[in-house]
């Protein structure tokens, strides 16, 4: 960004404001300072802590975990924090021989408090407030000239100082879990078994939120709203099963189990507007005319039953086999149910003949799989011909015609074939390559209606999708001895994305403000006008014409200098989706010394970077700071800049010019630990372990793109940071 | 025994697997219903959908909806920290698209009214439907929704459309949906077309409603603002005798009084107790009605106390249309009663702010004002201005010069003539911020030159400057006189064509 000797210069020169704009309206008052107001905006050093302490032991037929962690993180938003603690104990018994029990619990609390006035960049409007303060004007001093200190309460300018807005806003949630689980497992004989096991996953929590009645902003009049939700499902799964493993040549199991889940979830919330008195702020110290509350409840229940098989062949050929009937309640009455299958083969080949004696090849394995399942995850009722309640006047609650039916609502499926072949061979090099075909068919999609049905959208099972690819991972010890190694791996994987069929018979559906587009033959596409650079005569910004007869085909033959989003939309020729994932490591070790480096890399990624959109276009935000790069426009003695002719008031649109290439290559972890050698160790009786470790997430970027964080995996970015550069310090000990 | 016990297990596990749970499950806060069933049983469902049909009917009042026309025009400049808000809206250049979000809002926004004037009314429509014992009640209720599908029709025929002229009948206007149909993708009806459907719906809200007496600051529709509706219709089809005979319908029932004075006119708006509305919607703190914000955007600063952030500011010509003694200009501009922040500075005294939605104090709490007022979707001062303009357009010169300076001499403002001038003039000072100015200005057939702006905001550089700002000219044939058919619209469905000057 510019500095303010800078920017004034710049918006001199691009007859944005004159020099005289900018005494008039800054110097004159004072503003001459040059604010780099990230720096009082964003915290950089987050320190964040967590410690972990567990304990097994037991005997002969008792065996028992119990363990203890705690986490505390602080965000790089002022104000945000959260905490965690965990409980947790798992207890197994043996009290006959034909009997097995055992339960596992866990509690956890955890905290979060969000800085809620921290926004980011939406559509065509900016919020500088938040992760955005560096499109503040750096004219704005952040310090008061008069205390030598921050302003206390708000910048000239008119950005709030976030400390003392944190202080007076308070807004944690809490969440209190609970998670069980309890099993009991019958030996009918030593082959057959039958198992049956309970569980319960729930969680209790409270919002608080109050703005103090003396925070300066308020006016003398606080608020408060609180809420609560409560959630829990319990599942009970039972299973019946027989193994036959006592021939040599041919080994099976079959499983029969039914399976019922039921998820409840209850809300309720109040809230209330003028508290005046900052010492007592409850909900009920506010003014009753402006109560108000919410209630809300949802059910979902799922049933399923279930069969598998396996075989065995000589330990060489393994086939399985499975079938299920899922129900949900959230599909129509009478498509509840959906039946899938799966069946599967592995050759293990080293167990041939041909291989046993082949030495250099350890391992070789040659799989191969076809199966179907169902996902039914959209909101609960959605199949329903509702009324609901909405819109009160007058003090009585409205009444409408809410929801159509969709009576037809039913599981989305997906078949997934798949073919591997995994391996080792030379003692020190793995492979696994895998080939997949995924087709997703009567996907669960929210499908938009016109408006002048009077509905914005309605969950359907419409359209199919594609997906092909490979999964390679590869391992290699660069050496290995007794006191030292050194091995290297690496994941790679390859996609290909198909639309194959969309909604109401339709080949292409451009989603609103997303700038993407599903069409039929192609991946997910961002679909945009094609900026064309700068006119070299005339200064303006120019367009690609999309081809006339095929918008999906772009040509890019005709260049406009009028802009018209719906005139010139085009397939932009880039992915939402990136094709390309991968990584690898490195990791070694030298006596008490180790190491892992971790990398992870996308390839064709891009990304919409809109917040390019304020801090490139000056004349639209002509009271916000600009990039330094957009002083290369365009002149008479400047006819190749990279922007256009700003003197003419240009505004950038929404175009390509804000897709940016988003691939990197990112050390995602790094981690360093020592242990203390045995020799020390030995001499400390009480403790058998110590180890130091250092931990580095984030470190290193390699990447094109100009925003804040290239692995956000949106279409739009706005602003907001994703992964932070992190680094831990920690301390293991053992007793 | 072992084997017992092992039994006895398998047995509660058995016993556990068949307590299954209900598959069947429905909402706790919506009523499920068979699809062509009755949907109104009961007298307490009727008063539920009544009430929600007057939320919808609120919903589309005040705030955007009445924003938009003003800030498009020549009575408001943005200001320097407008932030973009209503941008494309006010400068009317490229990005004033079929994707622009506001024109989107303000097209869906209506038809998802409209759907549950339509539910309501075919619902109401057989009498074996109506719940015994309300069907008095059902057919108020029944009046109110033909009224406020009437009126939303009209707006989307006057912003998606061009005016209504005699001669064509076939110029687009809008689609015209009566019913609920899923799968219905219909075209744009003709200009023609959605005005006999305007008339057809305000016939029966005046069948429905004959009984339902007027009175100041109705909370529900009477038969007066069903008359103010006919007034806009006819004015708008060019029926001058009806549009002056309706809008006299509402003038002459003495209910409604012009505020003549500062203190009167002050109530009136700022304290939402005056004498002038036909229809004064509920609004609660609860309840909030929209808020018309852009003009004041006040907060608590910590030097100044309450101050301006307006995002828009009157422009010169707007303050120059008050003549010295004109209680509008006193009432609805402040100019010293709070510091206006610009630029990170406060300033007093410089330039006039638009104050009429200030806000009402009982609408919100502290004492930063929020610019939250009763809707008043129908007030008498447009009777008179219909009345006249009616008038005057049938060369009724004298009528029109007296039923104007009733408003004028009302008002404190110079008494004018009867030219068309004159009420043009007039309504320009009389509905500023009520979301009439582009329609006027469009039926008008009149542009504008410029936005000039005030003297004293350009001095505290308060205002956008360039041409798309103040220097946005207007002219009479621009094509944001009629706004694009949102593009998402249009891409849902392959029927609707698109207005001129928007692409394809």
């Amino acid at each position: 960004m510019m500095s303010s000797a800078e920017l004034a210069r710049f918006w001199n020169i691009a007859g944005i404001h004159s020099e005289q704009y900018v005494k008039e309206t800054f110097y004159d008052n004072g503003y001459n300072a040059d604010t780099r107001w990230y720096n009082y905006v964003q915290q950089f050093n987050n320190p964040q802590y967590q410690n972990d302490i567990s304990i097994e032991g037991g005997g002969q037929r008792v065996a028992y975990l119990i363990g203890a962690s705690q986490f505390h993180q602080r965000g790089s938003a002022i104000g945000n924090v959260y905490d965690r603690f965990t409980l947790r104990s798992n207890v197994q018994g043996r009290p006959k021989d034909w009997l097995k029990v055992g339960m596992n619990m866990s509690a956890t609390y955890d905290k979060t408090i969000q800085n809620p006035n921290w926004s980011n960049s939406s559509n065509n409007r900016n919020y500088t407030s938040g992760a955005l303060s560096y499109l503040t004007l750096p004219f704005y001093p952040a310090i008061d000239p008069e205390t030598g200190k921050e302003y206390e309460n708000e910048y000239p300018g008119g950005m709030i100082n976030h400390h003392t807005y944190m202080a007076n806003r308070i807004t944690p949630t809490e969440r209190l879990g609970l998670m069980g689980t309890a099993f009991v497992t019958i030996d009918f004989t030593p082959d057959l078994k039958l198992s049956s096991r309970a569980g319960v996953d729930g969680y209790v929590s409270r919002y608080t939120g109050l703005m103090k009645p003396d925070y300066y902003m308020m006016g003398g009049s606080g608020w408060r709203s609180r809420s609560t939700a409560y959630n829990y499902t319990s599942s009970l799964t039972n299973t019946l099963e027989y193994t036959f493993d006592k021939s040599d040549l041919i080994n099976f199991s079959v499983l029969a189990g039914h399976e019922e889940i039921y998820n409840d979830y209850d809300y309720w919330s109040g809230s209330i507007e003028n508290i005046i008195n900052p010492r007592i702020t409850l909900i009920s110290s506010g003014d009753p005319e402006t109560r108000e509350i919410d209630e809300s409840q949802v059910q979902s229940a799922f049933r399923s039953f279930f069969g598998h098989a396996d075989f065995t062949l000589d330990g060489r050929y393994i086939f399985d086999a499975s079938i299920r009937a899922d129900a949900s309640s959230r599909f129509g009455a009478a498509k509840r149910w959906g039946v899938f299958w799966s069946a599967g083969a592995m050759w293990k080949i080293k167990r041939e003949e041909f291989l046993k004696r082949v030495v250099w090849v350890n391992d070789l394995n040659l799989k191969a799989s076809y199966g179907t399942s169902g996902n039914a995850n959209i909101a609960d009722y959605q199949a329903l011909n509702l009324l609901g309640e909405g819109g009160m006047y007058n003090g009585t609650n409205g009444l409408y015609f809410a929801q159509p039916e969709n009576p037809d609502l039913s599981w989305e499926k997906q078949a997934l074939l798949t073919v591997a072949l995994t391996g080792k061979v030379f003692d020190r090099f793995d492979f696994d390559v895998e080939w997949y075909h995924r087709k997703t068919t009567d996907m669960l999609m929210s499908v938009p209606i016109p408006a002048t049905v009077g509905f914005g959208s309605q969950y359907r099972n419409v359209g199919a999708l594609l997906n092909t690819g490979v999964d390679v991972t590869l391992g290699y010890d660069i050496f290995r001895t007794r006191e030292s190694f050194l091995h290297f791996q690496t994941t790679f994987n390859y996609n290909a994305e198909k639309v194959l069929e969309l909604f109401d018979g339709r080949d292409r559906w451009e989603i609103a403000n997303t700038g993407v587009a599903f069409v039929v033959g192609q991946p997910v596409m961002y679909y945009d006008p094609i900026y064309a650079g700068v006119d070299r005569n005339t200064g303006k910004p120019t367009w690609y014409k999309p081809n006339p007869d095929d918008i999906d085909t772009t040509t890019k033959n005709e260049v406009t200098d009028v802009f018209s989003e719906e005139d010139l939309i085009q397939n932009t020729g880039f992915k939402r989706h990136a094709p390309i994932y991968g990584g690898f490591s490195f990791s070694g070790g030298w006596k008490g010394l180790s190491f892992l480096a971790d990398f992870s890399y996308v390839a064709g990624k891009y990304m919409i970077n809109n917040d390019a959109f304020f801090y490139a276009n000056p004349n639209q935000f002509a009271d916000n700071n600009q990039h330094k790069g957009v002083s290369d426009f365009w002149t008479e003695t400047n006819p190749d800049a990279k922007w256009p002719d700003w003197r003419q008031g240009t505004v950038m649109q929404f175009d390509t010019h804000l897709i940016e290439d988003a691939s990197f290559l990112r050390l995602k972890n790094l981690q360093i630990a020592y242990s203390l050698p045995k020799s020390i160790m030995d001499n400390i009786s009480f403790m058998q372990d110590l180890k130091i470790t250092f931990t580095g997430r984030n470190l290193l970027t390699f990447t094109k793109y100009s925003g804040i964080d290239p692995e956000d995996d949106t279409n739009v970015s706005l602003g907001l940071p994703a992964n932070s550069k992190q680094m831990l310090l920690g301390l293991e000990l053992t007793f | 025994m072992k084997q017992t016990i092992k039994y006895i297990f398998a047995a509660v596990a058995a016993t556990a697997a068949l307590t299954s749970c209900n598959l069947a499950l429905l909402p706790t806060d919506a009523i499920v219903y068979e699809p062509g069933g009755q949907v109104i049983a009961t007298s307490e469902d009727l008063s539920q959908f009544e009430a929600r049909i007057m939320s919808d009917y609120r919903a589309v009042h005040g705030g955007m909806n009445n924003i938009l026309e003003d800030v498009m025009t020549d009575g408001f400049n943005a200001s320097s920290g407008f932030g973009n808000n209503y941008g494309s809206i006010h400068r009317t250049d490229d990005s004033f698209s079929s994707s622009d979000s506001y024109i989107e809002a303000y097209w869906s926004n209506h038809y998802t009214v409209i759907k549950d004037y339509n539910v309501l009314i075919n619902a109401l429509k057989d009498k074996v439907n109506i719940p015994a014992g309300t069907e008095s009640a059902a057919g108020k209720v029944k009046g109110e929704a033909y009224m406020f599908r009437a009126e939303a029709y009209m707006n989307l025929v006057r912003h998606f459309g061009p005016n209504y002229d005699p001669d064509d009948d076939k110029a687009l206007g809008v689609p015209i949906v009566l019913e609920f149909d899923l799968n219905a993708r219909p075209a744009r009806n003709t200009v023609h077309e959605v005005y006999t459907q305007i008339k057809a719906d305000l016939d029966s809200a005046a069948l429905f409603l004959a009984d339902v007496a007027g009175e100041l600051q109705a909370d529900y529709p009477t038969i007066d603002a069903v008359n103010a509706l006919y007034a806009r219709y006819y004015l708008d089809v060019q029926d001058y005798e009806n549009a002056a005979a309706s809008a006299d319908k509402v003038i002459s029932t003495r209910k409604y009084e012009l505020s003549n004075t500062a203190e009167k006119l002050k109530n009136e708006f700022r304290d939402d107790a005056g004498t002038e509305a036909i229809m004064q919607l509920f609004g609660s703190r609860q309840e909030s009605p929209n808020a018309t914000d852009v003009y004041t955007n006040m907060f608590s600063s910590q030097e100044n106390g309450v101050c301006f952030r307006s995002l828009f500011l009157p422009t010169k010509k707007l303050m120059d249309s008050y003549a010295g003694n004109d209680i509008r200009k006193t009432v609805w501009f402040s100019t010293t009663d709070y510091y206006t922040e610009v630029n990170g500075s406060y300033y007093r005294g410089d330039f006039a702010t638009f104050v009429k939605y200030l806000g009402n104090s009982n609408l919100y709490s502290g004492d930063v004002p929020n610019g939250v007022q009763m809707c008043k979707p129908f007030l008498i001062s447009e009777m008179y201005l219909i009345k006249a303009e009616a008038e005057s357009m049938q060369d009724l010169i004298p009528k029109a010069k007296s039923t104007i300076n009733i408003l004028q001499t009302a008002r404190g403002a110079a008494k004018s003539g009867g030219r068309i001038d004159d009420i043009r003039n007039e309504w320009f000072r009389e509905t500023v911020g009520e979301g009439m100015r582009w329609t006027c200005l469009k039926r008008w057939g009149l542009g504008f030159e410029a936005r000039e702006a005030q003297a004293g905001t350009l001095s505290r550089n308060a205002v956008m400057r360039g041409d798309y700002y103040d220097g946005r000219a207007m002219k009479a044939d621009d094509r944001s006189f009629i706004w694009p058919i949102p593009a998402d619209e249009r891409r849902l469905n392959v029927n609707l064509e698109q207005n001129p000057g928007y692409g394809n």
